[in-house]
């Protein structure tokens, strides 16, 4: 399924469209600055600033086809570079390692047994070799 | 004058967070607003979407227009004028 059309689609169910547009800011934070200045202005205030294709449109003095057609060909492009270099699909996967070693370390302050001690331990440790894969 | 009910995101990069924010249509990007009326955070688990329900409806029954994004997440908690 071609999810970067979805987002633009009013046919796309919500859920979707929510993780499509909570993605493209995710990718736009890692790869924006690839894009080309006018293209990113134009990004930005469509999925960022939540502004219409009509209000872009209005504001930039582009049809609301050329708006449309730019926030699509960026959205394409994000998906690209995400699929090529996987930042943001690391990054998440690294930062869910590093919060389970915070929360694993958070719970052995309160531990009460060796043995409690022992299984947080092996998680923090596992979570670590985790993070050391991912880099 | 047209008033909007908007997602404005906000965060730190790569922390994404959102606020649902009330204003003027033509005051898009200065940071102006009327109100804010709840946040949405998808970096949380599960998503949290908090809104002043009262405040939403009383905008939307005053004409206030929710973009596409807003109207879902407002159909999806069963926020209707």
């Amino acid at each position: 399924m071609n999810t970067q059309t979805q987002y633009c689609s009013k046919k796309s169910d919500t859920k979707l469209w929510l993780r499509e547009a909570v993605n493209l800011s995710m990718y736009f934070d890692f790869y924006g600055e690839l894009l080309n200045p006018r293209h990113r202005q134009i990004f930005e205030d469509y999925v960022l600033n939540d502004l219409s294709l009509g209000e872009i449109s209005e504001e930039t003095g582009l049809s609301r086809q050329g708006v449309y057609d730019i926030v699509k060909r960026s959205s394409r492009k994000l998906h690209e570079y995400e699929e090529k270099l996987r930042l943001v699909e690391r990054f998440e996967a690294t930062r869910a390692q590093v919060t389970a070693i915070r929360d694993g370390a958070l719970k052995l302050t309160h531990a009460k047994s060796a043995e409690e001690i022992k299984k947080l331990a092996d998680q923090i440790r596992e979570a670590s070799e985790q993070v050391m894969k991912e880099l | 004058m047209a008033v909007k009910i908007r997602l404005r995101r906000m965060g730190q990069k790569k922390a994404p967070f959102y606020r649902v924010i009330v204003a003027d249509e033509r005051a898009p990007r200065d940071g102006r607003f009327i109100e804010e009326i709840g946040i949405y955070d998808p970096t949380k688990e599960p998503t949290v979407f908090k809104v002043d329900e009262e405040a939403a409806k009383k905008w939307l029954s005053n004409g206030a227009k929710p973009t596409e994004t807003v109207a879902r997440l407002f159909k999806q908690a069963g926020i209707e004028k």
